[in-house]
């Protein structure tokens, strides 16, 4: 017997952005409220819940009795980063197809934003007892992620010619989007090319507009069975495919660092288990820590050819409101909010359902959407259709 | 050079010990002859894997140029990179000695020492330098 299709069928979004005075649990316990009310079902419906968090954040298995849960068929903390959010959405489908829960709520949430300190200071690794192998990496200069990718990045420019105009574009357009989405905390602020090469910079080659925002807030997705989702309230997104891929021992010794990340096996195997071809996909939602992030993303996907992402996405028409590929059509992380991959993931179920109101993007029966974790060490793909196609 | 002391773990004691006499530990694999990175857990089979020194010498992968404020808050431009090393493994390290707006792809360094913080609490930290 084929396994049951599952769909999303409620999303759940808490204020976004420069938010205070609630701690990442509220955020996700809110979430989670939301999201079934957009779903039109009660808490108590929800018989599976699986959570994550930033990387200091608080959250903990006790979110089920914030929420009032009771007798949960499924219950677990889950962590793979950047991933986590596509890698929840994953589990939850086999979930419900093995006949585990029937109604499961996936949530992340975050607050390292604190009032009056800057957002640089949000993720910084705690340097009063640094020790091991991560100590003496810090100390030798490399304690931030915003380096680990520029390494990655610098080596991707060297190896194929990738110019910093390139990442430029890739800031610009997804800024231009931003522009159309009102959740976006740079909605309002549009940026040009200019302005993006007299950013200062971060760590060479990123400028301060390659990285990603810094945001609190929380996401939530229900996740159920196809069937149950045609009865309730929001048009349901089918889960079509899905995969992982997590190259291991990345940067240790791996001629590839930079230039191929896992995006390459999971991408191609989401896509065969959708029995869809990249050219059928209407809108992508990739997962953009950095500008180069969603370039090599898209390259290993198979948009372009490995090394030609940069030439491509500078392009005039390429990419932006107006571009041929629609990608990141909300802003990404990089102008819109950084829920890490519940960014791409929310942004993608807003466009599959046809919500995008201004930004919505015509025809969007197949959305491709990525998660990336780590130093490039953790790939998550989802693929999603609409009940139509 | 390193900017800050680093207190040694279980993982890390052997490393730190040879790097106070100023060698950079590797691992060998006693069966395929192969090198592997210092971080490579040995306790995994104590028999097959053996720490050796290296010979400090490599290549550089990558690097980055890390714009890091300063108390007065002037920027200052600190290098960083992807170290291939002569025997294979790869090494993230801060390269001492290079010119921030150069093309370091592919340039020779070579490890040096530094001791930070009091002889009981402070350990002797590798980093690299430009060969000349």
């Amino acid at each position: 017997m084929a396994a049951a299709e599952t769909a999303i069928a409620g999303l759940g979004m808490t204020e976004l952005g420069k938010v205070y005075g609630k701690t990442a649990p509220q955020f996700a316990a809110e979430a989670v409220r939301l999201a079934a009310a957009d779903a039109g079902i009660e808490l108590s419906d929800i018989d599976g819940l699986i959570m994550s968090g930033g990387l200091n954040s608080s959250i903990g298995l006790d979110l089920q009795g914030m929420l009032g849960l009771t007798d949960l068929n499924l219950l677990t903390f889950m962590q793979g980063y950047g991933s986590t959010a596509g890698q929840m959405i994953q589990y939850a489908a086999m979930a419900i197809q093995s006949g585990t829960a029937d109604v499961v709520a996936t949530v992340w949430a975050d607050d390292p934003l604190r009032p009056n300190r800057g957002g640089g200071a949000a993720y910084k690794q705690n340097a009063s007892v640094p020790a091991g192998w991560r100590g003496l990496q810090a100390s030798n200069g490399l304690y931030s992620a915003n380096t680990s990718y520029a390494l990655a990045a610098r080596r991707h420019m060297k190896r194929f010619g990738t110019t910093q105009d390139q990442l430029g574009h890739i800031a610009v357009a997804q800024r231009d989007w931003a522009q159309l989405n009102p959740l976006a905390q740079f909605y309002g602020t549009p940026l040009t090319l200019e302005e993006y090469h007299a950013s200062r910079y971060i760590a060479e080659p990123f400028h301060l507009y390659d990285c990603c925002l810094v945001s609190n807030g929380g996401i939530a997705v229900i996740v159920t069975s196809l069937e149950r989702a045609r009865d309730l309230t929001q048009p349901p997104v089918r889960l079509l495919g899905w995969a992982q891929g997590h190259p291991g021992r990345t940067g240790i010794r791996n001629d590839d660092f930079g230039l191929v990340t896992g995006a390459a096996t999971s991408g191609p195997r989401a896509l065969r288990m959708a029995d869809t071809t990249l050219d059928e996909i209407d809108v992508v939602e990739v997962y953009d820590c950095y500008t180069y992030t969603a370039l090599v993303t898209l390259e290993d996907y198979g948009f372009f050819p490995k090394g030609e992402g940069g030439p491509a996405l500078a392009e005039a028409g390429a990419i932006g409101p107006n571009g041929k590929l629609k990608v990141n059509t909300g802003g990404g992380e990089l102008s819109s909010y950084y829920m890490w991959g519940m960014t791409p993931v929310s942004e993608a179920i807003i466009q599959a359902r046809g919500h995008g109101g201004e930004r919505q993007v015509e025809k969007h029966d197949r959305v491709l959407i990525s998660g990336n974790g780590g130093i490039l060490d953790y790939h998550s793909t989802l693929v999603l259709g609409t009940d139509r196609s | 050079m390193p900017t800050y002391p680093v207190a040694r773990d279980q993982a890390t004691a052997d490393f730190f010990d040879a790097a106070a006499a100023g060698r950079f530990l590797i691992v060998r694999d006693s069966v395929t002859g192969e090198y592997h990175e210092p971080q490579f857990d040995v306790s995994a089979d104590p028999k097959r894997y053996e720490r050796t020194p290296a010979s400090g010498r490599g290549t550089i992968v990558s690097w980055a140029v890390v714009h890091e404020r300063q108390a007065d808050g002037s920027t200052a431009r600190r290098t960083v990179g992807i170290v291939q090393l002569d025997e294979g493994p790869w090494w993230w390290t801060e390269i001492q000695g290079a010119d921030p707006d150069a093309d370091l792809d592919g340039r020779g360094v070579v490890v040096a020492f530094t001791q930070l913080g009091s002889d009981e609490g402070g350990e002797v930290l590798p980093y690299f330098r430009l060969e000349e």
